[in-house]
């Protein structure tokens, strides 16, 4: 297959036709896989905390609805687990292989948070197995807390793994980059500072607030989507799935509060510490006082600066501040993403806060009649609008993970920031992403491979959850629940003798 | 041997000793003629996810924890058979991930099939991973595009980040997957592992009825593992026969496949478990901390050393002693509470529910 080779270049040619540049291929097989991670993680996220509160309800109404999400969806939460480990374990090995300078280097400096992730991970795993072998096997706070417990596995994962992140934006501290970027020798390693870096004031609350919106937010547009599109649907069907939109707008619009401040606060995180990035995510070519936000093709005077230091008239450096070999090559494409992060969060945020308003204040509801606010979980527009902003969030969250990576662009290490001699600013990196990538070719097929791999995986799980659900109905799961409580187990199989109670009970339900 | 070496031996030792029982069971279920083997065979498998995954991913961690150099062998010589292991280890969770679903939804059959679709992965899977475990050993299909004694030179004053700062672009390993795949170490290996699993899966369930089969299949693989060092891994064979404690390990397997077989021993399972991880950890012990053996004997023991020792690759001091602390406390909740999870949770889980099936059935 592979003809010609230039370890110098990095490119080679397929077939002896087609150019393929490895430093690009590389990327995207990253870009690709991570994509199709965080997918999963975002569920992973917000899903405890989603099926607890739902268990919660449950007991505290004596609601079989609330007790059937929360069964139900643990089933869903296990699967997506599943899945979402497996594309975890293709990205170590991809940064074992493809990104291996990289990894060498964050094994000798900053490998401290991966250790610690593991601990979470196996955390996370026990509990997820209690959970859900534990219904009928202890007392409901108990089980409701090893509930939470995975809740707090799974978000500490996550800032675990962003607090890598935060370090490649900002490794001061864990190690003398100024010495490293000079002479090449690591020194002044100190792998406990490694746990906090700078970046990481402004990136850990954005990861934590942005993955329980975007999961509650998910859950929104899925039920809205099943409440606005599915024909004939039970009393029963009808109940769970009100109760279920209902519990995951609050939750949503509750979080929004905290992902509205770990925005902002993100933002002027990254005027004090990463100006050349803030550049980058604005497009601000120009360093200037009473600096504009530009959001495609509008232009808000004074906005970048007010939002960033309270200051309307504050000077936000732009690149013209910068040495010219600092820019980010596709700051445009990191500019855009977050213009598509930043807008679809901000409209998703308001959305769900009118759409909780509407649930909470009736009389508020009843105002925006017109709007069909006054009954949102059956008229067709609040469903058709939480439908589609509920999903755009995950669209918001690729985006904004696709900013963040696409501008911190030319390094994959970035370092501190000096100013030179002709009085702009230059950026002492930890190494650049043009050095860190892997030029062999053998990467290129069986990278093929993987990401073909991984799309089935995507299209396969929600296919293999259909076929989970589709001999349990959700009249089925009620009314188990009411007859037996809560310690049915997910798999017991429907018997003629259950079968034959059910129906009597779904008589009695349906009489009241 | 340096502790930090012999500390990997754990989660990797951990690592093979779950994946042949899992490989054994996934094998013998298709296969398997008696029923109530084969049941158990399934319960198993659906009890392991949790410490399959659990176990790889902390082998893993260990090992950029521990070897940062390493990562040049990986991402130079080793990353097509890594690649490629992901690839196929993802269609072997999703088989088995299938098959289990389908089981737990009373779907047998199609089970079944799933499951027998699965046996070639798990197979390439533990082809691929015994390929990377004999060639890091003996070196085969690892080439050296630096002298050796530049690189060992290099590694020894710490110089690897100053190597890549000034010349990122420096190659220092290249691989020859002809050779890497099909040299005969690895072969011989491989089949000597693949007998020991056969004798693993008759102990680990006490299949009576292949006592003779585990006698055999024991033997042949205590041979070839003999043999296979011999020539190509002397280290490690001279190690061995010169130990004691190696004989005493061979007594113990067969005594223990005759008392799991014909003497319904308690904790038949746990003691199999135990006794394979301690072999895998033995082996550890054996290389005496050294790698790439065959490959660099003849240039290394002139300068006395008898390969490229292990603690070369070894982390930055402060890191390395800090990440160790946290690995110790990772491998008791791995080794031990995922374990009993898996053991007490989701085996005798799956039990309990079959024998309430079966009562309902009656």
């Amino acid at each position: 297959m592979l003809n010609i080779y230039n370890y110098s270049t990095s490119n080679f040619l397929v077939k002896g036709e087609k150019m393929v540049d490895m430093f690009v291929f590389d990327r995207v097989l990253a870009a690709y896989t991570m994509a199709a991670h965080v997918l999963f993680t975002y569920w992973a996220i917000s899903l405890p905390f989603f099926i607890v509160a739902a268990e919660y309800l449950g007991y505290r109404r004596n609601d079989p609805y609330y007790l059937a999400l929360a069964k139900r969806f643990s089933v869903v939460m296990a699967v997506l687990f599943a899945v979402g480990s497996a594309i975890g374990a293709a990205i170590a090995v991809e940064f074992l292989t493809a990104w291996y300078k990289w990894m060498f280097l964050v094994n000798e400096v900053e490998i401290l948070p991966f250790e610690l992730e593991v601990l979470a991970f196996f955390t996370e795993v026990i509990m997820l197995a209690l959970y859900l072998y534990g219904w009928d096997k202890m007392g409901r706070t108990a089980h409701m807390i090893l509930g939470l417990m995975i809740g707090v596995g799974s978000v500490t994962s996550g800032i675990l793994i962003t607090i890598v992140n935060s370090w490649m934006n900002t490794p001061q501290g864990s190690f003398d980059v100024a010495t490293y970027y000079q002479t090449g020798q690591l020194t002044g390693i100190n792998p406990i500072a490694g746990l906090w870096p700078p970046a990481a004031n402004g990136e850990i609350p954005m990861m934590m607030a942005g993955s329980w919106f975007v999961g509650f937010g998910s859950l929104v547009g899925y039920f809205s989507f099943r409440k606005a599109f599915s024909k004939n649907l039970d009393t029963y069907s009808k109940e769970y799935y009100n109760r279920g939109l209902k519990l995951a707008t609050y939750l949503a619009a509750l979080d929004a509060i905290f992902l509205a401040w770990a925005g902002d606060h993100a933002g002027k995180e990254l005027y004090s510490i990463q100006p050349l990035k803030l550049a980058t995510l604005e497009g601000l070519m120009q360093t200037q006082a009473h600096a504009p936000m530009n959001i495609g093709p509008i232009s808000i005077p004074g906005l970048l600066s007010f939002l960033t230091t309270w200051n309307p008239n504050a000077v936000v450096l732009g690149y013209s501040s910068f040495v010219k070999s600092d820019w980010d090559p596709i700051w445009w494409l990191a500019h855009d993403a977050y213009d598509i992060h930043a807008t679809l969060g901000i409209i998703g945020a308001i959305i769900m806060w009118i759409l909780a308003a509407a649930y909470l204040f009736p009389r508020f509801g009843r105002t925006f009649s017109w709007l069909g606010l006054d009954n949102p979980a059956e008229k067709k527009l609040p469903l058709y609008v939480g439908f589609i902003i509920g999903w755009l969030q995950v669209v918001a969250w690729e985006a904004g993970w696709v900013a963040a990576e696409t501008g911190r662009q030319p390094f994959v290490i970035w370092g501190p920031m000096v100013q030179t001699s002709s009085g702009l600013y230059m950026i002492q990196y930890g190494l650049l992403t043009s050095e860190a990538y892997n030029p062999n070719p053998d990467i290129f097929g069986i990278g093929i491979a993987i990401m073909t791999a991984i799309a089935i995986a995507i299209v396969g799980t929600p296919i293999m959850l259909k076929r989970l659900f589709a001999k349990r109905e959700i009249k089925q799961d009620v009314v188990a629940i009411t007859t037996s409580g809560p310690s049915f187990s997910a798999q017991t199989p429907i018997t003629k003798q259950t079968n034959v109670s059910l129906q009597s009970e779904l008589g009695k339900v349906e009489k009241k | 041997m340096n502790p930090y070496v012999l500390f990997f031996f754990i989660p990797l030792g951990w690592f093979v000793t779950m994946f042949m029982l899992e490989a054994g069971s996934v094998v013998m279920i298709p296969i398997c003629r008696y029923e109530n083997y084969r049941e158990r065979m399934i319960f198993v498998v659906g009890s392991l996810w949790a410490i399959i995954a659990t176990s790889l991913v902390y082998t893993v961690v260990t090992l950029d924890g521990l070897f940062a150099p390493i990562m040049y062998a990986t991402g130079e010589a080793l990353l097509g058979v890594l690649l490629a292991l992901v690839v196929i280890l993802a269609f072997h969770h999703f088989l088995i991930g299938v098959a289990e679903g389908a089981d737990s939804l009373g779907r047998h059959a199609t089970s079944k099939l799933y499951l027998t679709a699965a046996v070639p992965f798990v197979l390439l899977v533990a082809f691929l991973g015994n390929t990377i475990f004999t060639s890091v050993f003996s070196g085969y299909g690892i080439g050296l595009k630096l002298p050796l004694t530049t690189v060992a030179t290099v590694l020894e004053k710490g110089d690897l980040p100053y190597i890549l700062h000034t010349a990122p672009n420096t190659q220092v390993f290249y691989p020859n997957y002809m050779q890497m795949i099909f040299n005969p170490f690895n072969w011989v290996f491989f089949v000597a592992v693949v007998l020991y699993v056969v004798y693993f899966t008759v102990t680990f369930y006490g299949i009576k009825e292949r006592f003779l089969v585990g006698i055999l299949a024991l033997t042949l693989a205590h041979a070839l593992f003999l043999a296979s060092t011999a020539v190509w891994l002397p280290i490690v064979f001279s190690s061995a026969v010169g130990n004691a404690g190696f004989w005493i390990y061979v007594i113990l397997t067969y005594v223990l496949l005759y008392l799991a077989t014909h003497i319904n021993v308690p904790w038949r399972q746990v003691w199999i478990v135990l006794l394979t991880w301690i072999g895998a950890i033995m082996f550890g012990v054996f290389t005496q901390g050294y790698i790439l053996y065959d490959t660099t004997h003849s240039i290394l023991a002139p300068l006395g050393l008898p390969a490229v020792p292990a603690s070369l690759l070894l982390t930055i001091q402060p890191t390395l002693v800090a990440g160790t602390v946290v690995l110790g406390v990772a491998a008791f909740l791995v080794i031990g509470g995922v374990s009993a999870v898996s053991y007490k949770l989701l085996y005798k889980q799956a039990v309990k529910r079959a024998e309430e099936a079966k009562t309902e059935t009656k």
